[in-house]
């Protein structure tokens, strides 16, 4: 433990990760106390206005607090994002398993359809999948999901596929245990540091994309404030309310940066070899 | 000679099995939508006998089997059929805004690799000194940039500040640059962390050792020794990484209104434009597949081990 400590104050990326990573989560905790307004509240007499006290990041072109709907905005980007990186470990764990498992037919099926999962821009496939659940924040994670769990497939069949030939797994097999028992109780916790460092770097990655989706207008609907889309909306008023678009985007690049730093940091406390 | 050849025979079926699967499976969900483009087109004023025989001209009342297959059999001989929305020839609007697209990807892939190879070099060559930490960490940084915030950004100090550069659209080769910068910037990392790593890797190869106790001069063997076979991983990369760049073409042709295929297959989407979705994302599947090809078939040429997975 002591160890562990040492190594994570060591490697400063991670740390600087970690807290950036910690003020955003901390945000979209405590956003009620953080925010000076709601992320609805309107007023007529104060739109497009410039930063201020009362308006710490300006408003918009409803006179909305464009702070306060970045705050809260944290809570969609953070959970849209998490949900949607639960889903593909989920899709491309049990399928890499079950592909460097059995091998033969079903690898060759499973590797087949993970090939077509890369050879169509995922962006493009999880606009068309949105357009088809409708428009809103969890068919958004689902979306980008459905569209990113390729990565897992391949790392993990692979992983699998050397694990199945260490000896007390073929002494498991001979010994009689069900395939299902091996692969849950012997695999599995072999892949435990693969499976959490591709989490990480994916968890980034997914916000990039869902956020993304919400700047195509296919996120939350207003007046939900979706990072995405209140860039996309602070885009005509450009000119005269740079704040609208850029405070969102600045948000994006914090959150992500963090995750990305703690992603490099874990690869590199785990297992530096990784290529992902 | 003869492996090479069942190799790439072998990955050309896979190609061809790869395009029909997403075209089965893209179409498969447009037919799921909700609604159909006739009822999203004409307004509730139209006799239901009218709309019946919109669909009917339009080949919309057939059995989705029957739909799939005249709609392949069409393609394989270069039509698209007519988008609904835009009242034109898909292939037409294709052709029109292929070569925009393909410019805007093209000048980023030229931006990004003409910035990563060096950097990702320099890095290497100076490993763990505060060169290639910073690199390091720049890259992450660009990385995390998403490329809808970078390219409102650079729109607004260039176009909107400094007045420099044109807003948006396309208005001569001046209006390529944002756009390209905007899709470039961030994706190079990856390229740039390729690169480290390769050219890491070969550093320590015994020919590179002997080539230095043979007494060649350092930046030679680093070039023609290092560089030369660090950069096969990376040419393959250069094919690998296109549906990445094509799928941010998208969100970077909306945010500047590019005139290319992903701003017209952002508003078929929105339109439920069958034809048009369709045709666009074939026409992607395929050039992906053919990237992804070239680049098996170089990786399989040039390091025999992979052609016998």
């Amino acid at each position: 433990m002591k160890k562990t400590l040492k190594n994570i104050c060591k490697n400063k990326m991670f740390l600087i990760g970690l807290i950036l990573f910690g003020v955003v989560l901390l945000v979209a905790i405590f956003a009620p106390l953080i925010a000076p307004h709601t992320y609805e509240e309107m007023n007529n007499a104060a739109k497009l206005i410039g930063p201020c006290s009362e308006y710490p990041l300006g408003t918009d072109q409803y006179g909305r607090c464009i702070f306060s709907r970045v705050i809260y905005g944290s809570r969609i980007a953070l959970s849209v994002g998490l949900v949607a990186v639960v889903i593909e470990t989920v899709i491309g764990v049990t399928l890499g398993m079950l592909a460097g498992y059995y091998g033969k037919k079903i690898d060759k099926i499973i590797t087949f359809v993970t090939d077509s999962a890369w050879a169509i821009p995922p962006i493009i496939l999880a606009m068309a999948i949105v357009l088809l659940l409708g428009s809103s924040a969890m068919n958004v994670a689902i979306a980008v999901a459905v569209v990113s769990w390729a990565q897992f497939t391949k790392i993990v069949r692979a992983k699998v596929q050397s694990l199945k030939e260490l000896s007390y797994i073929e002494a498991a097999r001979i010994y009689g245990e069900s395939d299902f028992n091996i692969i849950i109780r012997y695999i599995l916790p072999n892949l435990t540091s693969t499976i959490i460092i591709l989490a990480t770097l994916a968890l980034p990655t997914a916000i990039l994309s869902t956020t993304s989706m919400g700047f195509l207008g296919l996120g939350a609907q207003q007046p939900q404030p979706d990072w995405g889309m209140i860039l996309q909306d602070g885009i005509q008023y450009l000119g005269q309310a740079p704040w609208i678009s850029m405070v969102p985007g600045l948000a994006i690049v914090w959150t992500v940066l963090g995750f990305n730093l703690v992603g490099e940091g874990v690869k590199d406390m785990l297992d530096p070899r990784l290529k992902v | 000679m003869n492996g090479v050849l069942r190799y790439v025979a072998k990955r050309l079926i896979m190609g061809v099995g790869i395009v029909i699967f997403v075209s089965v499976l893209v179409f498969a969900i447009m037919q799921a939508m909700p609604g159909n483009p006739i009822d999203l087109m004409v307004d509730t004023r139209v006799s239901p006998e009218r709309v019946a025989e919109l669909k009917a001209q339009w080949g919309l009342d057939e059995p989705p089997i029957v739909q799939y297959f005249v709609w392949l059999g069409n393609i394989l001989q270069g039509d698209f059929g007519m988008s609904v929305s835009m009242k034109q020839n898909v292939s037409d609007l294709i052709l029109q805004r292929l070569p925009y697209t393909l410019m805007l990807t093209g000048a980023a892939l030229l931006i990004e690799y003409l910035i990563a190879i060096p950097l990702g070099l320099w890095a290497a060559v100076k490993k763990d000194k505060a060169v290639d930490k910073s690199l390091t960490v720049g890259t992450i940084v660009l990385w995390s940039m998403p490329q809808f915030w970078l390219g409102v950004l650079f729109m607004l100090i260039f176009a909107i500040w400094l007045v420099v550069l044109p807003l948006s659209g396309w208005s001569g080769p001046s209006s390529l640059i944002l756009p390209a910068l905007t899709l470039a910037l961030p994706t190079l990392a990856q390229i740039f962390r390729l690169t480290r790593s390769e050219v890491l890797d070969v550093m320590r190869e015994r020919y590179v050792m002997t080539a230095r106790a043979k007494g060649i001069e350092g930046r030679r063997v680093l070039i023609r020794h290092v560089l030369r076979n660090a950069l096969i991983p990376v040419t393959v990369m250069f094919f690998l990484s296109l549906p990445w760049l094509i799928g941010g073409a998208v969100v970077v042709e909306n945010v500047f209104a590019w005139p290319g295929m992903g701003q017209m297959l952002w508003r078929a989407i929105s339109k439920q434009d069958f034809m048009v979705v369709q045709g666009v994302i074939f026409v992607i599947t395929v050039l992906t597949v053919i990237c992804n090809l070239i680049g098996d078939i170089i990786s399989g040429i040039l390091d025999p081990r992979i052609r016998l997975e």
